[in-house]
Protein backbone atom coordinates (compact mmCIF):
# COMPACT_ATOMS: atom_id res chain seq x y z
CA UNK A 1 0.00 0.00 0.00
CA UNK A 2 2.75 2.44 1.03
CA UNK A 3 4.61 1.71 -2.22
CA UNK A 4 1.60 2.69 -4.32
CA UNK A 5 1.05 5.87 -2.29
CA UNK A 6 4.72 6.73 -2.76
CA UNK A 7 4.49 6.11 -6.50
CA UNK A 8 1.25 8.03 -7.01
CA UNK A 9 1.84 11.15 -4.85
CA UNK A 10 4.45 12.86 -7.11
CA UNK A 11 2.37 12.14 -10.20
CA UNK A 12 -0.70 13.53 -8.45
CA UNK A 13 1.20 16.76 -7.69
CA UNK A 14 2.16 17.19 -11.36
CA UNK A 15 -1.39 16.43 -12.54
CA UNK A 16 -2.96 18.93 -10.13
CA UNK A 17 -0.47 21.56 -11.26
CA UNK A 18 -1.24 20.83 -14.91
CA UNK A 19 -4.95 21.14 -14.10
CA UNK A 20 -4.38 24.84 -13.33
CA UNK A 21 -4.66 25.45 -17.06
CA UNK A 22 -8.29 24.28 -16.94
CA UNK A 23 -9.32 26.80 -14.31
CA UNK A 24 -7.24 29.92 -14.91
CA UNK A 25 -8.86 32.78 -16.78
CA UNK A 26 -7.76 33.72 -20.28
CA UNK A 27 -6.09 36.93 -19.07
CA UNK A 28 -3.85 34.98 -16.70
CA UNK A 29 -2.85 32.60 -19.48
CA UNK A 30 -2.11 35.64 -21.66
CA UNK A 31 -0.02 37.04 -18.82
CA UNK A 32 1.90 33.81 -18.72
CA UNK A 33 2.63 34.15 -22.44
CA UNK A 34 3.78 37.76 -21.94
CA UNK A 35 6.14 36.64 -19.16
CA UNK A 36 7.63 34.03 -21.46
CA UNK A 37 8.07 36.51 -24.29
CA UNK A 38 9.67 39.07 -21.92
CA UNK A 39 12.14 36.52 -20.60
CA UNK A 40 13.00 35.44 -24.14
CA UNK A 41 13.65 39.05 -25.19
CA UNK A 42 15.83 39.61 -22.12
CA UNK B 1 15.25 18.16 -2.37
CA UNK B 2 18.64 18.94 -0.80
CA UNK B 3 17.48 17.93 2.70
CA UNK B 4 15.76 14.82 1.32
CA UNK B 5 18.95 13.90 -0.58
CA UNK B 6 21.03 14.11 2.59
CA UNK B 7 18.73 12.58 5.22
CA UNK B 8 16.64 10.18 3.15
CA UNK B 9 19.20 8.99 0.61
CA UNK B 10 22.88 9.64 1.45
CA UNK B 11 22.85 8.97 5.22
CA UNK B 12 20.90 5.66 4.85
CA UNK B 13 23.29 4.67 2.01
CA UNK B 14 26.26 5.22 4.38
CA UNK B 15 24.52 3.42 7.29
CA UNK B 16 23.84 0.38 5.09
CA UNK B 17 27.59 -0.21 4.71
CA UNK B 18 28.44 0.06 8.43
CA UNK B 19 30.59 -3.11 8.20
CA UNK B 20 33.09 -1.19 6.03
CA UNK B 21 34.09 0.95 9.02
CA UNK B 22 35.75 4.25 8.11
CA UNK B 23 35.34 3.47 4.41
CA UNK B 24 31.54 3.10 4.67
CA UNK B 25 31.14 6.37 2.81
CA UNK B 26 32.70 4.91 -0.37
CA UNK B 27 29.54 3.37 -1.96
CA UNK B 28 27.67 6.61 -1.25
CA UNK B 29 30.50 8.65 -2.76
CA UNK B 30 30.66 6.49 -5.90
CA UNK B 31 26.86 6.51 -6.35
CA UNK B 32 26.69 10.28 -5.78
CA UNK B 33 29.44 10.92 -8.36
CA UNK B 34 27.72 8.63 -10.89
CA UNK B 35 24.41 10.49 -10.36
CA UNK B 36 26.07 13.86 -11.02
CA UNK B 37 27.94 12.54 -14.09
CA UNK B 38 24.80 10.88 -15.50
CA UNK B 39 22.78 14.09 -15.30
CA UNK B 40 25.72 16.09 -16.69
CA UNK B 41 25.84 13.72 -19.68
CA UNK B 42 22.06 13.97 -20.18
CA UNK B 43 22.25 17.76 -19.98
CA UNK B 44 25.03 17.89 -22.60
CA UNK B 45 23.70 15.24 -24.98
CA UNK B 46 19.90 15.50 -24.96
CA UNK B 47 18.48 18.50 -26.83
CA UNK B 48 16.08 20.29 -24.49
CA UNK B 49 14.51 23.67 -23.82
CA UNK B 50 13.60 25.07 -20.41
CA UNK B 51 10.31 26.99 -20.14
CA UNK B 52 10.93 30.72 -20.51
CA UNK B 53 14.31 30.30 -22.27
CA UNK B 54 14.90 31.28 -25.87
CA UNK B 55 17.82 29.00 -26.70
CA UNK B 56 17.83 25.20 -26.36
CA UNK B 57 20.55 23.29 -24.50
CA UNK B 58 22.27 20.04 -25.38
CA UNK B 59 23.06 18.80 -28.87
CA UNK B 60 21.67 20.67 -31.87
CA UNK B 61 18.58 19.03 -33.28
CA UNK B 62 15.55 19.65 -35.46
CA UNK B 63 13.11 18.72 -32.71
CA UNK B 64 10.14 21.04 -32.22
CA UNK B 65 9.73 23.40 -29.27
CA UNK B 66 7.12 21.13 -27.65
CA UNK B 67 9.31 18.05 -27.84
CA UNK B 68 12.30 19.92 -26.40
CA UNK B 69 10.21 21.35 -23.52
CA UNK B 70 9.04 17.82 -22.75
CA UNK B 71 12.63 16.52 -22.86
CA UNK B 72 13.70 19.24 -20.38
CA UNK B 73 10.99 18.11 -17.98
CA UNK B 74 11.95 14.47 -18.47
CA UNK B 75 15.58 15.25 -17.56
CA UNK B 76 14.33 17.13 -14.50
CA UNK B 77 11.83 14.48 -13.40
CA UNK B 78 14.00 11.40 -13.90
CA UNK B 79 16.11 11.95 -10.74
CA UNK B 80 12.95 12.46 -8.69
CA UNK B 81 11.53 9.17 -10.00
CA UNK B 82 14.84 7.42 -9.27
CA UNK B 83 14.85 8.90 -5.75
CA UNK B 84 11.30 7.72 -5.04
CA UNK B 85 12.13 4.26 -6.45
CA UNK B 86 15.38 3.97 -4.49
CA UNK B 87 13.86 5.03 -1.17
CA UNK B 88 10.82 2.74 -1.66
CA UNK B 89 13.18 -0.12 -2.49
CA UNK B 90 15.09 0.73 0.69
CA UNK B 91 11.88 0.72 2.73
CA UNK B 92 11.01 -2.72 1.31
CA UNK B 93 14.47 -4.12 2.05
CA UNK B 94 15.12 -5.67 5.48
CA UNK B 95 18.80 -4.70 5.38
CA UNK B 96 18.11 -1.01 4.95
CA UNK B 97 17.51 1.55 7.75
CA UNK B 98 15.03 3.40 5.48
CA UNK B 99 11.44 3.41 6.77
CA UNK B 100 8.22 3.60 4.75
CA UNK B 101 7.37 6.85 6.62
CA UNK B 102 10.57 8.42 5.26
CA UNK B 103 9.65 7.23 1.76
CA UNK B 104 6.15 8.73 1.99
CA UNK B 105 7.60 11.99 3.36
CA UNK B 106 9.94 12.24 0.38
CA UNK B 107 7.00 11.51 -1.95
CA UNK B 108 4.96 14.31 -0.28
CA UNK B 109 7.90 16.74 -0.60
CA UNK B 110 8.36 15.92 -4.29
CA UNK B 111 4.59 16.07 -4.84
CA UNK B 112 4.43 19.63 -3.42
CA UNK B 113 7.23 20.87 -5.66
CA UNK B 114 5.70 19.04 -8.66
CA UNK B 115 2.55 21.17 -8.41
CA UNK B 116 4.12 24.34 -9.90
CA UNK B 117 6.11 22.18 -12.33
CA UNK B 118 2.90 20.74 -13.79
CA UNK B 119 1.56 24.27 -14.15
CA UNK B 120 4.69 25.68 -15.83
CA UNK B 121 4.39 22.96 -18.46
CA UNK B 122 0.67 23.20 -19.25
CA UNK B 123 0.37 27.03 -19.12
CA UNK B 124 3.07 27.82 -21.75
CA UNK B 125 1.58 25.17 -24.06
CA UNK B 126 -1.83 26.85 -23.73
CA UNK B 127 -0.24 30.27 -24.27
CA UNK B 128 1.36 28.91 -27.45
CA UNK B 129 -2.10 28.12 -28.83
CA UNK B 130 -2.60 24.44 -27.94
CA UNK B 131 -6.09 23.36 -26.86
CA UNK B 132 -7.06 23.09 -23.18
CA UNK B 133 -7.15 19.29 -23.32
CA UNK B 134 -3.82 19.07 -25.13
CA UNK B 135 -2.12 21.49 -22.70
CA UNK B 136 -3.49 19.62 -19.70
CA UNK B 137 -2.57 16.25 -21.25
CA UNK B 138 1.02 17.33 -21.95
CA UNK B 139 1.33 18.65 -18.39
CA UNK B 140 0.10 15.34 -16.97
CA UNK B 141 2.32 13.40 -19.38
CA UNK B 142 5.38 15.30 -18.13
CA UNK B 143 4.90 13.61 -14.74
CA UNK B 144 4.64 10.06 -16.09
CA UNK B 145 8.41 9.63 -16.15
CA UNK B 146 8.49 9.70 -12.33
CA UNK B 147 6.39 6.60 -11.49
CA UNK B 148 7.94 4.79 -14.49
CA UNK B 149 11.48 5.65 -13.33
CA UNK B 150 10.55 4.70 -9.77
CA UNK B 151 9.19 1.28 -10.82
CA UNK B 152 12.34 0.55 -12.87
CA UNK B 153 14.53 1.53 -9.90
CA UNK B 154 12.52 -0.70 -7.50
CA UNK B 155 12.79 -3.63 -9.93
CA UNK B 156 16.57 -3.14 -10.33
CA UNK B 157 17.10 -2.85 -6.57
CA UNK B 158 15.13 -6.06 -5.95
CA UNK B 159 17.21 -7.98 -8.50
CA UNK B 160 20.54 -6.78 -7.11
CA UNK B 161 20.05 -5.82 -3.44
CA UNK B 162 23.77 -5.01 -2.76
CA UNK B 163 23.56 -2.08 -5.16
CA UNK B 164 20.90 -0.33 -3.08
CA UNK B 165 23.37 2.07 -1.34
CA UNK B 166 24.72 3.02 -4.77
CA UNK B 167 21.19 3.60 -6.09
CA UNK B 168 20.19 5.75 -3.10
CA UNK B 169 23.25 7.97 -3.49
CA UNK B 170 22.97 7.95 -7.31
CA UNK B 171 19.47 9.43 -6.94
CA UNK B 172 20.83 11.96 -4.43
CA UNK B 173 23.58 13.03 -6.87
CA UNK B 174 21.08 13.40 -9.71
CA UNK B 175 18.70 15.47 -7.53
CA UNK B 176 21.51 17.74 -6.29
CA UNK B 177 22.56 18.31 -9.93
CA UNK B 178 19.03 19.49 -10.82
CA UNK B 179 18.87 21.74 -7.73
CA UNK B 180 22.22 23.45 -8.39
CA UNK B 181 21.93 23.65 -12.17
CA UNK B 182 18.28 24.63 -12.48
CA UNK B 183 16.27 25.34 -9.33
CA UNK B 184 18.62 27.63 -7.34
CA UNK B 185 19.36 29.92 -10.35
CA UNK B 186 15.59 30.13 -11.07
CA UNK B 187 14.83 30.92 -7.42
CA UNK B 188 17.35 33.79 -7.48
CA UNK B 189 16.10 35.42 -10.68
CA UNK B 190 14.75 38.95 -10.42
CA UNK B 191 15.58 41.84 -8.11
CA UNK B 192 14.62 40.26 -4.80
CA UNK B 193 16.60 37.04 -4.40
CA UNK B 194 16.20 36.97 -0.60
CA UNK B 195 12.81 35.32 -0.97
CA UNK B 196 14.32 32.38 -2.86
CA UNK B 197 17.03 31.96 -0.20
CA UNK B 198 14.50 32.11 2.66
CA UNK B 199 12.17 29.67 0.87
CA UNK B 200 15.11 27.27 0.38
CA UNK B 201 16.04 27.53 4.08
CA UNK B 202 12.42 26.96 5.13
CA UNK B 203 12.04 23.92 2.86
CA UNK B 204 15.39 22.48 4.03
CA UNK B 205 14.50 22.94 7.72
CA UNK B 206 11.01 21.47 7.23
CA UNK B 207 12.23 18.35 5.40
CA UNK B 208 15.06 17.83 7.92
CA UNK B 209 12.65 18.14 10.86
CA UNK B 210 10.06 15.81 9.34
CA UNK B 211 12.66 13.26 8.29
CA UNK B 212 14.38 13.06 11.68
CA UNK B 213 11.16 13.18 13.73
CA UNK B 214 9.07 10.77 11.65
CA UNK B 215 11.61 8.89 9.49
Amino acid sequence: MGVWIGLCLPFLGTSLGAACVLFLKKEVRGGCRDCLLDSQEA
Amino acid sequence: MVAASVWSLIIPAIEMRGEMGRLRFLPALVGFALGILFLLAMDCLVPHLHAGQALPEGRKSRLGRTAMLMLAVTIHNFPEGAAIGAILAGALSEESPVTMTAAILLAIGISIQNFPEGAIISLPFRAEGKSLRESFGLGVLSGVVEPVGALITIALAKIVTPVLPYMLSFAAGAMIYVVVEELIPEANEGNDNNRGTLAFALGFALMMTLDVMLG
